[in-house]
């Protein structure tokens, strides 16, 4: 028995080390640079985005400041991976400021994918954790008018951001892995899976699913550019029930899921 | 989960989240877990083979499992007694890039909200600091849900408090229990559009939720807000988690 447990611990370690072969996020190159991650931004008639954005450095710090000139700034990215933006917004010495995003990029030459925000943090800087400022706030997606929005937070280290140079910070291995989504597909209902591609360098995803055990099929393949996004469909009937994997290089090809009906959006990460 | 009268649910899907960790594929057993009389009760739900999947919901359990508003879903690799004292520490399910999760959310008959759940037992003596941005306005009634799992099964009697970020007076005291999941009710605290309240146990952590609900019921919304160590990445972040915890205790009057 306590060898077949030392045999499994083994080969788990030489799996790790297959698989895993760096950290999961860079070390970005500039130590004042904001880690966010790439939130997916919805367009159409049917979606109106929302983010919350708050003053992270005064919340880590314990105090508002009232003080001019502090801005966040809004990086806005294309599915292929472009910088379409940048639009700088003031910190309020409110708490809590809602962003209207669909609002604030109706005049942009070409609707984001995502975005990545950027924050000030002169005054944290002083406290010498070497930590870095993160942004994993909250978009809200409110879907044809419900009149109550679906919130995800973020929690994908993508990118680091200082003065308009944006770092990809994803990692990725050589050898293809799969992620299954960790909830069953149930309908009626349509979801939508958004992937991101936190890496440098150009992906390929490959999409299976399943409705019986042990047996895939597969669904749908494409690549994502380097900080581009791609949102899946897959349609579910009543009474049908479904599992759906990623198979990519990516260390962890986690979707934000949206599902909607006739009358609802459930919005999640998978 | 139970909140409202909204039928709580968990789906389960026996496929690892990676394919390269897990070395399990025997049958498993699901078992509801729930706090009553001071101990576990336990209670089988259903075998589940590899590569199957599950909606547990709560007209699944057994009448009293959600007398604190919250059983655990555990699987198992062997069957367990009716009774346990402390909650089982083996993980039958093991993976950790990422860890493997399930669904759980709350469903109405014209809506569902889920969120990626797993939970690990809190310590019993530990604090809890949130900020919650994304209380909703217009025909929405807010909810704050603490969702506490402790090893041992006592529901036991904490405090909650909930603060202006501002002023950093406190709103209210609130009664909130452990191995439970506590509903309060956000409405009649009038929070504006550019508030940020806060929430403050000294002595319960928990998971904290927003829950939304639109006045006519039809459509809801569920999401964790973060604990303070989300707001930096590497470096020191314990001592910076302490920092910020110190940072906004320390200011409250």
């Amino acid at each position: 028995m306590r060898l077949q447990h030392s045999i499994k611990q083994q080969l788990t370690r030489v799996n790790r080390k297959l698989f895993i072969t760096s950290s999961f996020t860079k070390t970005p190159c500039n130590s004042s640079a904001t880690i966010s991650d790439l939130f997916i931004y919805r367009s159409g008639p049917e979606w109106n985005v929302e983010f919350e954005l708050l003053d992270v450095e005064s919340l880590i710090l314990g105090n508002f400041i009232s003080q001019e000139n502090r801005y966040a700034e809004f990086y806005f990215f294309s599915s292929t991976g472009s910088l379409i933006s940048k639009i700088t917004q003031k910190l309020s010495s409110t708490p809590r400021t809602t962003i209207m995003l669909s609002e604030l990029v109706a005049t942009l030459s070409e609707m984001p994918a995502t975005f990545a925000i950027s924050h000030p943090q002169d005054r944290f800087a002083k406290t010498n954790s070497n930590s870095m400022i993160a942004e994993r706030g909250y978009t809200g997606y409110e879907y044809i008018n419900l009149g109550v929005k679906g919130y995800v937070h973020g929690n994908l280290d993508a990118v680091a951001l200082f003065q308009n140079q944006v770092e990809p910070l994803g990692n990725f291995g050589m050898i293809k892995r799969k992620y299954t989504v960790q909830h069953a597909l149930s309908g009626p209902a349509i979801y939508e899976f958004g992937l991101v591609n936190p890496t440098k360098r150009k992906q390929k995803f490959n999409i299976e699913v399943s409705n019986q055990p042990n047996h895939w099929e597969n669904w749908s393949s494409f690549s994502i550019n380097s900080l581009g996004c791609n949102i899946f469909k897959i349609p579910i009937a009543d009474s049908e029930t479904r599992i759906v994997r990623i198979s990519s290089n990516l260390y962890m090809a986690r979707p934000v899921v949206f599902r909607t009906t006739l009358t609802s959006m459930d919005v999640f990460h998978g | 989960m139970k909140s409202l009268d909204f039928e709580g649910f968990t789906s389960i899907v026996y496929e690892p989240p990676n394919n390269w960790e897990n070395r399990i594929g025997a049958p498993i057993f699901l078992y509801a877990l729930w706090p009553s009389g001071g101990t576990w009760k336990t209670h089988l739900l259903f075998q589940l083979t590899r590569g199957e999947s599950v909606v547990i919901t709560s007209s699944d359990l057994p009448a009293g499992a959600l007398e604190s508003s919250l059983a655990l879903i555990y699987p198992s690799a062997c069957e367990l007694k009716s009774e346990l004292m402390e909650l089982p520490s083996k993980k039958t399910w093991v993976s950790h890039t990422p860890p493997w999760r399930n669904t759980s959310g709350f469903r109405s008959p014209t809506a569902q909200t889920s969120y990626q759940a797993e939970i690990e037992p809190f310590p019993e003596k530990a604090t809890l600091l949130t900020f919650h941005p994304f209380i909703q306005f217009g025909a929405v009634h807010n909810f704050l849900l603490t969702l506490n799992v402790t090893r041992l099964p006592d529901v036991i009697s904490k405090t909650l408090m909930i603060m202006d970020s501002r002023s950093k007076t406190m709103l209210d005291k609130i009664e909130v229990h452990t191995n439970s999941l506590t509903t309060i009710p956000l409405d009649k605290y009038g929070f504006r559009p550019d508030d940020l309240p806060i929430f403050y146990s000294p002595d319960m952590a928990a998971i904290p939720f927003g829950l939304g609900v639109s006045l006519d019921g039809k459509m809801l919304s569920l999401e964790h807000t973060h604990p303070p160590a989300s707001l930096v990445l590497f470096g020191e972040r314990n001592k910076v988690q302490g920092m910020i915890k110190r940072n906004w205790i320390e200011s409250f009057k």
